[in-house]
């Protein structure tokens, strides 16, 4: 079965990613973590409270503190002080160090079999590049969480956050050009709204699981609302996971994607979806871009997999019109 | 009745060909004077084509030559797409007595300052001679009543994935233009909406059918457009963008007031986003609106106006009647 890494930054939508992929039959290897939307330290903590919510023991691995060239802006302000709502959560486990080495080695002992999930900034890949980019050309698989490409932005009226947090490690990244890249940006994950009623279905599924799925979305809720009148909020992250399980929950199309990385665009994915397929210039097709999502079969799959013991409840809600109307 | 009083700054190009004709038959717009300036073809070439469509039309109006070269000096010739005359080939007569000795930029500043408040721009190419004349004397050019330009896009470019030929041609003039936004209403039709209203061959075959002799040569005048829209768009017919912008400037109903947004734009002047607008749709940050930005359009109606205005009210019935887009 193919090995997986996650490469994350949690974040309460990477712990839900953590969370569904932990209980779910994929071979999740190890995780990595770089700072994003929360510093590293925190982040890794983040990771290891989600493994041990799902009952799992899979190491985790300290990656990038800071960007490669920008100063470094957390995204505390959606997430809480502490990424998850400010839960502060004690955990029983340790992080190691040695994230970089850790990606590379994987690969090197399964060439053409690791899939890399990455869900945060992606200094961790860039700097892997950097370090044995002969190695990182025998990944099988790279599925990234990023961008924008027809859809206004989260950080600026163009930018998306991981991208533009570190956008000179995705440029960095893209313009690797490694092979089975997919990225799934704004245009789809804006359509994975966890809504206050999920929420609300969810805590009266009750038990631990449960429990942290409500704590940790509580300041996401707040924020969405406050800053742009949406009610519930957005989950990115675990949508990557979700089309590991499901391939047909997300269609997507052949194109280049570069990065800007200064003045007013910068962290902008600028994706160009007519490059003659022959075309070896400077833009070569170097990705996919996911552009369409099935978005109940998503719910389907995360609920299904993460609440296992309920998908009775939530198909019923679902008939009844509560969640997905 | 009062006329509007109308400045064309423009370089035609078939579809510049369209929209000029358009204002040049809608009987509340006088059409004062044409500027051109260099961007579907050179300098010469633009005036020429200018000259071509005073004569075709018999219209009492001046050309008055503008830029040759844009402010930031990138140079593309769109020969491919505009034939290699710039206007499909199609042969025109034209009477050289209508050219003024006038630069445009001095035609623009002298007219607004003989009828301030009272003259609109309608900006069918790159903006270079509008930000010549903000640069040479802004007070004036802030009593303009209206600039209508055809550039920039929301979500879509076609030079580049991010940005519009005319933006890109000159950045920097783009930049300039808006910085008098605040005090002009300055509506920018982009190619968000251009691309939502494509000519069909059902609409171009039925305006050469019942157009007369205009109708012939508008449909022969767009032979090398539909060519090279079928071979990279594989679309059976043509977007004309700046008849969308005249038609716009003539029936502003043809844009839906919900999709109107009244927004702060910046344009990006370095990296590999030169050209791009950044239109900040949901006002996050908090800056002074200096432009007006449909993004939906009535396709239908588009065309029906554009019937009307031309071959008049009978054959829009026959039109609406019989031809399906």
């Amino acid at each position: 079965m193919k090995k997986i890494i996650l490469d994350v930054d949690p974040g309460i939508d990477d712990s839900l990613a953590i969370l569904l992929a932990a209980k779910s039959d994929l071979n999740i290897v190890g995780i990595t973590v770089a700072s994003g939307n929360v510093e590293v330290n925190q982040g890794s903590i983040n990771a290891i409270k989600a493994l041990e919510i799902a009952g799992r023991d899979i190491p985790v691995y300290k990656g990038a503190e800071l960007p490669l060239v920008r100063d470094y802006v957390d995204a505390t302000d959606t997430h809480g002080p502490d990424g998850l709502s400010g839960m502060n959560y004690k955990v029983k486990g340790k992080a190691n160090d040695g994230a970089i080495d850790f990606i590379l080695d994987t690969i090197k002992e399964n060439p053409n079999e690791v899939t890399i999930c990455a869900l945060g900034p992606l200094t961790n890949l860039a700097l892997a590049i950097e370090k044995d980019i002969e190695t990182m050309r025998k990944v099988g698989r790279i599925v990234v969480m990023g961008g924008a490409a027809k859809i206004h932005g989260n950080c600026s009226p163009v930018a998306e956050y991981n991208f533009w947090v570190d956008p000179h490690a995705a440029k960095r990244f893209f313009k690797a050009n490694l092979p089975n890249v997919t990225v799934a940006g704004l245009d789809v994950t804006y359509d994975i709204l966890f809504s206050p009623n999920m929420r609300e279905m969810v805590k009266q599924f009750g038990g631990e699981v449960a429990q942290y799925v409500y704590d940790i979305t509580q300041f996401y809720v707040d924020f969405h609302w406050e800053q742009e009148r949406t009610l519930g909020c957005i989950i990115n992250d675990p949508l990557l996971v979700s089309y590991l399980i499901d391939e047909s929950i997300m269609k997507a199309y052949p194109c280049n994607i570069d990065v800007e990385t200064e003045d007013l665009c910068i962290g902008e994915s600028v994706v160009g979806f007519d490059v003659p397929s022959d075309f070896d210039g400077d833009y070569p097709i170097n990705a996919k871009m996911c552009m369409e999502v099935d978005k109940v079969k998503f719910f389907d799959v995360f609920f299904k997999t993460i609440f296992p013991e309920h998908v009775a409840d939530y198909e019923l809600m679902k008939k009844k019109g509560y969640i997905l109307k | 009745m009062d006329k509007r009083k109308i400045i064309f700054d423009t370089d035609p190009g078939i579809d510049d060909a369209y929209g000029i004709i358009a204002a040049m038959k809608q009987p509340d717009m006088d059409v004062l004077g044409i500027c051109t300036v260099a961007g579907n073809k050179g300098i010469e070439f633009t005036t020429t084509n200018a000259l071509k469509l005073v004569h075709l039309m018999d219209y009492d109006c001046m050309v008055y030559k503008g830029a040759g070269e844009s402010m930031l000096k990138v140079s593309e010739d769109a020969g491919a797409t505009h034939g290699a005359d710039g206007l499909g080939g199609v042969k025109l007569d034209y009477d050289e007595s209508k050219l003024s000795d006038m630069h445009a930029v001095d035609y623009i500043l002298e007219t607004v300052k003989a009828n301030p408040g009272e003259i609109e721009i309608i900006a069918l190419g790159p903006v270079t001679n509008i930000a010549l004349a903000i640069e040479k004397d802004p007070e004036t050019m802030k009593k303009v009543k209206v600039i209508w330009t055809m550039g920039g896009g929301v979500h879509r470019g076609n030079i580049t994935p991010v940005a519009e030929f005319n933006y890109w041609y000159d950045a920097k003039a783009v930049e300039i233009m808006f910085s008098i936004g605040t005090d002009v209403p300055i509506h920018m039709i982009g190619l968000d909406v251009t691309h939502a209203s494509v000519f069909t061959g059902n609409d171009l075959t039925f305006m050469k059918l019942e157009g007369g002799k205009l109708g012939e040569i508008l449909f022969e005048m767009v032979g090398p457009y539909i060519e090279s829209y079928w071979k990279h768009s594989r679309y059976t017919g043509c977007v004309i963008h700046d008849l969308l912008t005249v038609i716009y400037a003539i029936d502003q109903s043809v844009c839906p007031e919900e999709g109107i947004y009244h927004s702060n734009l910046r344009v990006s002047t370095k990296g590999i986003t030169i050209g791009q607008t950044v239109v900040d749709l949901v006002n996050s940050w908090k800056l002074p609106v200096n432009s007006i930005v449909p993004m939906k359009v009535d396709s239908r109606k588009y065309k029906e106006i554009f019937f009307e205005v031309l071959f008049g009210k009978e054959k829009v019935e026959l039109y609406k009647k019989h031809v399906k887009s």
